[in-house]
């Protein structure tokens, strides 16, 4: 999404309601069953990723349902992660609050504002579809700012269903590993393919 | 041979050009481009894109077939 117009004034900032909840689960195939089947909330997008925020940061797959109004309530799965071991840091900026803005400008207002205040804020993190600022609040509850760089297609509702579908094959077969997921989704794929063109 | 599959949205689109190995070839398989070496190493550098930290190291979101021999923050090397 192309930035447009002149820089937003901090006076006249506004958030367009929560872009995404983000939390932690350790059973995806239940997550899944309950978010999308059960409550019919769509599977909108899936990420799956190592560990780049940091040298231990687990292996990931990271999936987001739609709320609706442009709401969404996402996900991490984290391999290799026990229940009852697991480490605040990776709690805390996996259970954050993100709020939406539309705009470049605006993400960079709300920066401004918020060093301004005398807040720490991260530099705006592009991540492959939106573009973020991070910072805490006096609770120690990581906030985001975040604005879409695409809207979310098809595409990306089908590659989340196949990116679950081969999670929830690897968690169930008892030692998963990132690795699995993604060898898991390859076949997955092409036997989709076999089957479309067929 | 390896093969990997690149989900077609904008943000993988630069992993195709990051594709050093001469015997790889191209098809697209649905929603993905699918990148297949008949013999040898399927090998991506970073170098040669500048992808950000989010999408390189969710280069393989798409799937993959055989070894995974490197994965850090400047070589993707799949093999056989």
């Amino acid at each position: 999404m192309e930035s447009t117009g002149s820089p937003t004034p901090h006076d006249r900032l506004t958030l367009r309601g929560v872009d995404h909840l983000a939390h932690v689960t350790w059973d995806p195939e239940a997550t899944v069953s309950f978010y999308r089947d059960a409550l019919g909330l769509p599977l909108v997008h899936a990420v799956t990723g190592t560990g780049w925020l940091s040298e231990n940061f687990p292996d990931f797959v990271h999936f987001f349902f739609a709320l609706g109004n442009g709401n969404h309530l996402a996900f991490f799965y984290y391999f290799d992660l026990p229940q009852d071991q697991a480490p605040d840091d990776l709690m805390h900026v996996s259970r954050h609050i993100a709020l939406h803005v539309d705009t470049e400008e605006e993400l960079l207002a709300w920066r401004g504002r918020l060093k301004a205040a005398g807040i720490r804020v991260t530099p705006p993190l592009a991540h492959e579809m939106i573009e973020s600022i991070y910072f805490d609040d006096p609770n120690g509850i990581q906030l985001e700012i975040t604005r879409p760089l695409r809207e979310f297609g098809g595409i990306d509702a089908r590659d989340a269903e196949l990116t679950v579908a081969a999670l929830t094959d690897v968690v169930r077969k008892g030692d998963p590993s990132l690795k699995a997921t993604w060898q898991r989704k390859a076949e997955l794929i092409a036997a989709r393919h076999e089957r479309d063109t067929n | 041979m390896a093969t990997l599959y690149i989900l077609d949205v904008p943000e993988f689109r630069a992993l195709l050009d990051a594709v050093t190995s001469d015997t790889a070839t191209t098809e697209t398989v649905g929603d993905y481009v699918c990148v297949t070496t008949a013999e040898g190493p399927l090998v991506l550098e970073r170098e040669r894109i500048g992808a950000r930290d989010a999408v390189w190291f969710s280069a393989l979101t798409g799937g993959y077939s055989g070894t995974m021999a490197r994965f850090d923050k400047s070589v993707l090397r799949l093999e056989d």
